[in-house]
């Protein structure tokens, strides 16, 4: 036997081994996606709700951090004019961060960044000016653990402003009927007010 | 990680993870309640099989009950646009279908609970769907937006203001007499093809026409519609698609630290907005509501059709197999040893491997033609921006049968009598669009003064009843109504946009002589226990006492009489009267009579009291030799009737077992019960397999149990049959655990309660087969007992094969 038949007996060889175990992984492969097919429904259902359990416990789990954020609140006033007094007087002192801690927990972080921007181009008069006027010149409204304070005005010029979440603007002719409101609630475990963004 | 990829991992966790927690949509108990009122309200109105009080009362409670457990609203999502629920969890579209995953209250659900005739569980699912329709006229739960809900604990996450302030302001007592309002305005019950349809619909409509929270600034998902039109003041309107009005959208106001104007739904106590949203989606979700209790009553019907076939067809094989099994033993017992081995063969080829070959070969070809994985299963896991409903809602008009422009005409010019025909206020076409001939700019004038509190009517305003008018017309017989006769008079009005809102105006009306009153007094009769009937369709009871209630709108009826099987009593003022009644059917009606004499009588109602419809009829108290847990208990229905066995109990005086039946029993046909499964009488199918539990101990005791069939009707309970106390043979009366005899009833006719109606059964009979399914040996097994008055069972003898 010489080089080349050894070789083509070893071809052979490589080749019924080849053919075998695609043989044995199809075989295994069919057998799997049977199983698969038989228990995929099932196997999805259970995914969804595993993934739903996992939904509420982290819905949860957050409620629970930010209650635990809630009790332990000592920023605000008993009314909701003393914690507006303790917001401007923070915006008076340039102390964005200490500012921010008077609204509710869960909002302070995006508060916080506002302000921070408004502070860097030179801009806390607006903030101060604007819960100054609605403190002292706005109509309250309270219905069980929320109070409203509105003050409604005549615009006295056409004004062109940026709308929040966009890049648009909005033209606001001269004359327009406007409202600048301000919403606070009751944070009942440390018994004080809290600001809130509409 | 640079800083833009943290801001957007940050955003990402707020919004989807920290902030949206579980949304009720609107409130279970209040708004989720008042719109099913109003839906059932409506539906009744214009269609039949009219809804009773007691399946209204389920429907809602249903309503109420989606909402539990917490993780159910998960499923309320549908986004129309971009086919997807919320989260990557199923739509509510896919939830009600029982698609995808498993929805113990779906429209199948329904209808199979009423096709087989359990209609508590098919009027609570069916409140369970209209729950789901309901939240499709919740623009959160059509746009995807988690809204971030009261939150699992009420604390700290912002509420979809919408949601909220139909919490606060619609319940069932606000929206009462809604659907009169829809009536007067010549809206009709929605009709569609499928339950889908309806879903598709009304979500688009939500959709399209209205935003929710945090879906005006786009940072879910960007929507093309609705669209902006005009801004007046701080309001921003848009136009409605359907009926082609000016209505606000949403308003704007400036932030507080940044001066930009930020766009939301409320502004202090300004809810006008929201108002105006809630009057536009309720009068599309109530009709549409309503058309899917219609299409349900349809769909029922048929699958009741259907599950009586199967039924029927079911009972044939049976009887067919069990006849050729008795053949099958009588050629055994006459056969030799050889015989013997190839029946055994032929057995266990016909009764296992036959069956497992065919299944087997079954998957396989169904493996072959539809692959492994039906991927359309899948395809709900994937995210997709394509897919765009096409469906064009100002397209689908609502189509008004000859039969609803009579009533609804009737209705409206019994409102008001100036007010001509009711056009196709609902059709919201382009043909609506045309024929709307008010102005646009005076809508939004009424919108404006309407959240002021001024009541300024809109042109072709009609006044609707919210609640009924003090002072009738003299003589009218028939309820209250606007038309002729009396002087000014205030009356409830209810105004159309701001529908909690009602106002107190003064309406002019012409005096004139009223007509000499030749109208019968109405009156309706209502058998309390026929609510609890024991035959679908009919009134027949297990009961000889019975109340009798009935009740007048008229005013100026005097005095009642009753009438049983055609005699009358003594006229009365009364309205109500218990009677007993003798066994067999009895007629009964009420007259009505009014000042003027006029008589009116009810329809006439048939009630059947039947003494002992169902008894027990057979008790393997001691089991099964292989297992003496292998009770069972036999009922046997003496009526001419089916029975529906909802309510009905059979029930251990000692607590245990009780067990509720559910059901049907075919007259003069057995049930049979047996305990934990089908092998504790081999080879007949139980028509209940319970665990024999309840308050008191596990079981039917061998030291002996009294045990009753108890029908609940409300908070009564009426015991059907009994048997003898334990006292009367100190123990079971017959039956024994020597040859597991059992207690059976000798005499089905006499009371179930004395000895002498029952003895023991223990005659033998020899068959063979396996002692399970899943057992290889086969068995001689010695029978007693007449389950479904078949011989069968009892201690089975193992011949090794």
């Amino acid at each position: 036997m010489n080089d080349e038949d050894e070789k083509i007996i070893w071809d052979r060889k490589l080749f019924w081994k080849i053919i075998k175990w695609t043989g044995i992984i199809l075989v295994i492969l069919f057998l799997l996606l049977m199983e698969i097919g038989y228990y995929g429904p099932k196997f999805q259902q259970y995914l969804i709700k595993k993934s739903q359990e996992n939904y509420i416990a982290k819905v949860k789990a957050e409620d629970k951090r930010l209650e635990e954020l809630q009790k332990n609140d000592t920023y605000g006033g008993k009314t909701p004019e003393e914690t507006l007094d303790l917001y401007i007087e923070a915006l008076k002192k340039g102390d964005v961060g200490l500012a921010s801690k008077y609204y509710r927990v869960d909002q302070q972080e995006e508060v916080l960044r506002d302000l921070a921007e408004v502070k860097t181009k030179n801009n806390l008069e607006f903030p101060i000016d604007f819960a100054t006027e609605v403190k002292n010149r706005g109509n309250k409204t309270c219905v069980e653990d929320n109070c409203y304070i509105v003050y409604e005005y005549v615009n006295p010029k056409e004004e062109i402003l940026s709308i929040e979440g966009s890049q648009d603007t909005i033209t606001i002719p001269k004359g327009n009927l406007r409202k600048r409101s301000i919403n606070l609630e009751f944070n009942k475990f440390p018994n004080i007010w809290k600001i809130v963004e509409p | 990680m640079n800083h833009n990829m943290k801001v957007f991992l940050k955003s990402f966790i707020f919004i989807f993870l920290i902030i949206p927690t579980i949304s009720y949509s609107y409130e279970p108990y209040t708004t989720h309640a008042g719109l099913t009122q109003e839906i059932v309200d409506f539906y009744n109105f214009f269609s039949y099989p009219k809804i009773t009080e007691e399946e209204k009362e389920l429907i809602i409670q249903g309503s109420i009950d989606e909402d539990f457990p917490n993780d159910r609203p998960l499923n309320h999502f549908y986004d129309p646009v971009r086919n997807i629920g919320f989260n990557n969890f199923p739509t509510s579209k896919q939830w009600a279908s029982g698609e995808i995953i498993n929805n113990d209250f779906s429209w199948q659900d329904a209808l199979n609970a009423y096709a087989r005739g359990d209609e508590e569980v098919a009027f609570k699912t069916l409140g369970h769907i209209i729950h789901l329709i309901e939240d499709m006229g919740v623009p959160d739960h059509t746009r995807n937006d988690p809204h971030k809900g009261d939150g699992i604990e009420g604390v700290f996450t912002n509420e979809s203001p919408y949601e909220k302030w139909a919490n606060d302001n619609k319940g069932r007592q606000t929206l009462k007499g809604l659907y009169l309002t829809f009536v007067s305005e010549g809206i009709t019950p929605k009709r569609e093809n499928s339950l889908g349809d309806y879903f598709d619909f009304l979500a688009n409509y939500s959709n399209r026409n209205f935003f929710s929270r945090d879906s005006i600034k786009g940072e879910l998902y960007k929507y093309n519609e609705p669209l902006e039109v005009e801004l007046i003041g701080d309001y921003m309107y848009g136009v409605d698609e359907y009926n082609g009005k000016k209505i606000k959208l949403y308003i704007y106001l400036e932030n507080i630290n940044t001066g930009k104007v930020e766009r939301i739904l409320m502004v202090g106590d300004d809810t006008s907005v929201l108002s105006s949203y809630f009057d536009r989606l309720s009068r599309q979700i109530v009709p549409v509501g309503a058309g899917v209790i219609e299409l349900f009553f349809k769909e029922a019907e048929e699958a009741k059709k259907k599950y009586q076939k199967e039924r029927e067809d079911f009972k044939a094989k049976e009887e067919l197999r069990q006849k050729e099994l008795l053949e099958a033993n009588q050629k055994l017992s006459e056969s030799g040893f050889w015989d013997k081995a190839k029946y055994k063969i032929q057995y266990v080829w016909e009764y296992n491997l036959r069956t497992e070959t065919f299944a087997v070969a079954k998957y396989l070809r169904e493996f072959i033609n539809e692959g492994p994985i039906n991927l359309s299963q899948q395809s709900f896991y994937v995210y997709s921006a394509i897919g765009h409903s096409t469906i064009n809602i100002a397209a689908l008009g609502v189509v008004k049968t000859e039969e609803e422009v009579k009533r609804t005409n009737e209705f409206v010019q019994k409102q008001n009598p100036t007010t001509l025909a009711v056009g196709p206020v609902f059709a919201f076409s382009n043909e609506l669009n045309t024929n709307n001939s008010q102005p646009t700019n005076e809508t939004v004038t009424n919108n404006s003064q309407l959240t002021n509190g001024q009541s300024t009517p809109e042109s072709n305003f009609i006044p609707t009843l919210l609640n009924p008018i003090q002072n009738p017309l003299p003589g009218g017989g028939g309820g209250a109504g606007f038309g002729g006769g009396m002087p000014p008079r205030e009356v409830t009005v209810s105004v159309l946009e701001e529908a909690t809102t009602t106002a107190t105006t003064t309406e002019e009306v012409t005096p004139e002589i009223p007509p000499p009153d030749v109208t019968p007094p109405d009156i309706s009769v209502l058998i309390s226990e026929c609510v609890y009937s024991l035959v679908v369709g009919s009134c027949v009871i297990a009961t000889s006492t019975i109340n009798i209630s009935w009740t007048s709108v008229a005013t100026d009826t005097a005095h009642y009489a009753l009438s049983v099987d055609n005699v009358l009593s003594a006229t009365t003022t009364e309205t109500g009267s218990p009677r007993n009644i003798s066994a067999g059917a009895h007629t009964i009606k009420v007259l009505a009579y009014d000042q003027t004499g006029n008589v009116g009588t009810s329809s006439e109602i048939t009630i059947e009291y039947i003494a002992r419809p169902l008894v027990i009829s057979e008790i393997a108290w001691a089991g099964m030799e292989t297992n003496f847990n292998n009770e069972w208990l036999e009922i046997y229905n003496r009526s001419n009737h089916t029975v529906n066995l909802n309510g009905v109990s059979i029930k251990s005086i000692d607590g245990g077992p009780d067990i509720e039946l559910s059901g049907s029993i075919g007259s003069h046909s057995y049930y049979l019960i047996e305990r934990t499964d089908d092998d504790s009488v081999p080879y007949v199918s139980a028509d209940l397999i319970v665990p024999f539990s309840g308050s008191g101990p596990n079981g039917l005791g061998n030291t002996g149990e009294q045990l009753e069939i108890i029908h609940k009707m409300g908070g009564i309970s009426v015991i059907i049959d009994m048997t003898p106390a334990v006292s009367t043979c100190s123990g079971w009366c017959f039956g024994n655990t020597s040859n597991y005899g059992t207690m059976a009833r000798s005499n089905l006719n006499g009371l179930g309660s004395v000895s002498s109606s029952w003895a023991t059964d223990d005659n033998m009979n020899e068959t063979i087969f396996n002692a399970s399914a899943l057992s290889s040996p086969l068995v001689y097994v010695v029978l007693s007992g007449t389950p479904k008055s078949v011989y069968i069972y009892v201690p089975p003898i193992i011949v090794p094969f």
